[in-house]
Formats: C-alpha cells, structure tokens, sequence
C-alpha cells in the first residue's frame, strides 16, 4: 500500500509543476485508479489479512513461505486441487482489491469472428475447464 | 550518444542511399530501439540494440530468414549489421510492413472485420509454417527447459508466492508426452502481428524465438493479457478449438485441449512473473512510474487465471 501511495505522491509533486497535455490527463486516471486500489484496500484489510492467515493455518502452515516451500518440496502433490481450491479464496480477495472486473468473465465482443472457415470435424466446443489433465 | 542528424548522415552512409526524407524513434522496448526510416521513396524500420543488450541480434536475423523461406510473412531484412558498430551498436534494417499492430483497434475497428475472420487461420497458418522450418542452422537457439527456467526466475524474485509454487509443481506433475522441438516464435500474439483490412501482413518481434514445442506459441496467444478484453480466448479471435483446428488443418501438429492448457498454465504463470519483474524495477527506483507499482497488484490477476485453469471443476 506504501509504495503506492509513495508512487503517486512522487508522481503529482512532479506534475503539478507540468502543463496539462494528454499525457499528463492519462497518467492522472492511472493515478486516480492507484488510489482507488488503497482505498478498497484499506477497507478490507484486517478481514483479508486473518481470512488467510486462517486458511493458512488450516492446511498446516503459519505464512506464505512456510506454503510456498512445502509445496515446492512435493509435500503437497496429493492434495494440489484442495491447495488450489482454498487460496482461490484469498486471491479472489487480493483480485476483488486489485481489479474487481477481473473476477467476471470477459464481454464477448458483437462481432463472433472466425465462426467461418473452420474445418468441421473438430468444431465441438467443450468447456475448457472440463479438459482431462493431459497424460503424463 | 549519436545525435539525429549524426545518425541520419550514417544511416544515408550503411544504406548507400540518397538523403533520408524520415527518421523517427517509434518505441523503445527493454532491449533495442525502434525507427522508422524513408529514404529514396522506401520505407524501412530500423532496429538498433540498446547499450548492454545481451540479446544474439545476428541468430536473429538468421532465425527471420528461416522463417521466411517457411513461408511465414516477415519482415524482409535490406541490412544485417548485427556485426556492424557503423551505428555505435548492432543493428538491423528491414522493410516496413503495411499493418495495424494495436490491438484493441484490430479486435473492435470496423475497418477490420473481414480480417477478423481471415485472421484464426492465417495466424493457425503462420505458427504451423513456424514450427515447421528447419532447425538445423538455429542449433545456437536455445532449448532450455521452460519449467526449469521458470522456477530460477521465480527464485530470483525474493517473495514467496504460493500459487505460483503450485502451478510449477503442476506442471511438473502432468508434463505432457514431449514433441521434438521445433522454431518457436516465442510472442506470437496480438500487438506482435501486422494487420491490414484483408488480413495478417507481417510477424514481428522475433527476439524471444527459441526451440521447443509447438504447443507453446498457440497456448501463449490463449493467455488473458493477450485477449484484450474479448471474450474469445485465443488471441481474443476464436475459441481454443477452433485456433488448434485451424492449426491442424494448415499442417501443424494435432495438440489436444490438455495439452494446450498445460502450456496456457504455463503462459499464464510466465507473465505473471514478467509483471512482479516489471513492478520490481519501479519498486528498486529504476524508473518512477505509478503506472508500474500498481502492475504489481494486478500480478494476482495471474494467480486467479491459473487457479481457474487448474480448477477441476468449469468455472
């Protein structure tokens, strides 16, 4: 959050002494969205933070390192999906702060493109997600 | 420091030509300097590596003529100075290629509608040609492992990042059968290609090229950064079936979905340790930018992608 906050404060003392162009009109939305990101921040912080440090300390660890080691040493290689499925939680939080749009799906744009043109036989479309994990 | 003029009078000198009639700097990516030149009614780009780039400029050039004689549309090389210091530092001049390289503008112009829907199986068209030149004068590209060169990059960021720890040991858990390497572009998205209203013009930016497997390059365009926005995943163009059926049928490799989302995991775990380098150098004061302190929130962004990608269940 601090460096954040450093960033844009760094920033609008040097463009305050700029003249108005569309440059600075840009970086002043870019700045404007750094202090929306604080905001949500500052409001959900403590939840977040005990949020996972429970979640953390429901699968064995007491922080991040402790995790991230453990995994790397293949502790975890039975039970990667219930890893996956309980720091989904937390991310979604840190994603929820950081660009909430990101959490929905995608506008498909008007124009469908490549609809044509493609060769028949492989045109099923099934969910992506529900592919079988490749053979190892 | 060469100045403009300086650099106009020795450029007028390397290309033999009449006096330069345009000279523009265009960009500046991490290792090199883009211009845009006219000189005797020709339009030519001018690359020039920045001072301390490590980048193999000569195996590059060499990799744009493999890559062309495969039928691929690429810039045609007018200089190699790769080996030249007539410009202070390597160099490269090519013909300019006609084309949009903005992404957002080639998703959502109406000026590109007809190549929207041409543009699925050119790219399809351009990978296949990719991967299948031969390798054997690219021997000096190399054919690092990129699990493994992931995971020193991940070490080398300091922070502990659990999700990206799973990943990486997800990948190593459900390798896929390996292919014998091929020429990989190693960015083939939107924002790397040139696109005119009829279709794809030109394939740029071969400084990340190596050998590997084919799989990478279709998977790498599917990554979320390189949809812009759209709600089709590969190259915000078309579905993934569709891109590996196109693929298919310009005579590329059959790859099956798993296949693709092992190396979309994988894709999508490389950007998201591109974005913690890039906010890093914000963060060491390199460059003063709020615009690069805040990428470093979005790198959860990655961390999502990859989840929903391993999530065993559609999400």
């Amino acid at each position: 959050m601090l460096e954040i906050v450093q960033a844009v404060q760094q920033w609008w003392s040097h463009a305050a002494t700029q003249p108005a162009s569309s440059r600075r009109t840009f970086d002043i939305q870019v700045a404007v969205n750094a202090l929306d990101i604080v905001q949500r921040e500052l409001l959900d912080f403590a939840r977040q933070r005990s949020a996972h440090r429970s979640r953390l300390a429901g699968l064995g660890h007491a922080d991040d390192r402790s995790l991230a080691n453990a995994i790397r040493s293949g502790a975890h290689d039975d039970n990667l999906e219930e890893l996956a499925a309980v720091l989904r939680e937390s991310i979604r939080d840190k994603v929820a702060v950081a660009n909430p749009r990101w959490l929905q799906s995608d506008p498909i744009p008007a124009d469908q493109s490549a609809s044509h043109n493609v060769p028949a036989p492989q045109r099923a479309a099934a969910p992506h997600n529900a592919a079988a994990p490749p053979t190892e | 420091m060469i100045q403009h003029a300086e650099l106009a009078s020795r450029l007028q000198a390397v290309l033999a030509s009449g006096p330069l009639t345009r000279l523009e700097r265009l960009s500046s990516g991490a290792s090199r300097e883009t211009w845009r030149l006219e000189c005797d009614g020709r339009q030519l780009i001018l690359q020039r590596l920045r001072r301390g780039a490590v980048t193999r400029l000569d195996l590059e050039v060499r990799v744009l003529a493999v890559a062309a004689v495969a039928g691929v549309p690429t810039p045609r090389v007018v200089l190699d100075g790769s080996r030249s210091d007539a410009l202070e530092r390597p160099f490269v001049i090519v013909e300019a290629i006609a084309g949009e390289s903005i992404a957002r503008k080639i998703l959502r112009d109406d000026a590109f509608s007809v190549a929207r829907r041409q543009l699925p199986r050119q790219i399809a068209q351009a990978a296949a040609r990719t991967h299948a030149a031969p390798i054997t004068e690219l021997a000096a590209l190399s054919d690092a492992d990129q699990v493994e060169s992931l995971r020193s990059l991940l070490d080398g960021l300091g922070d502990p990042h659990p999700v990206f720890e799973i990943a990486l040991r997800w990948l190593e858990l459900h390798r896929p059968a390996p292919r014998p390497n091929v020429l990989v572009h190693g960015d083939l998205r939107l924002g790397n290609l040139l696109v005119t209203p009829s279709g794809l013009s030109g394939v740029l930016d071969w400084e990340l090229s190596h050998l590997g497997s084919p799989a990478e390059d279709l998977a790498w365009m599917c990554v979320r950064a390189w949809r812009f926005g759209s709600g089709l995943p590969a190259a915000g163009l078309a579905t993934r079936e569709q891109m590996l059926a196109h693929y298919a049928a310009e005579g590329g490799a059959v790859i099956s979905l798993a296949e693709l989302r092992w190396w979309e995991v994988l894709g999508t775990l490389k950007w998201g340790l591109i974005c913690i380098m890039q906010s890093q150098t914000h963060l060491r004061g390199l460059v003063q930018s709020h615009e690069l302190a805040i990428l470093g929130r979005r790198v959860c962004e990655n961390e999502w992608d990859i989840l929903q990608l391993l999530s065993p269940v559609p999400a």
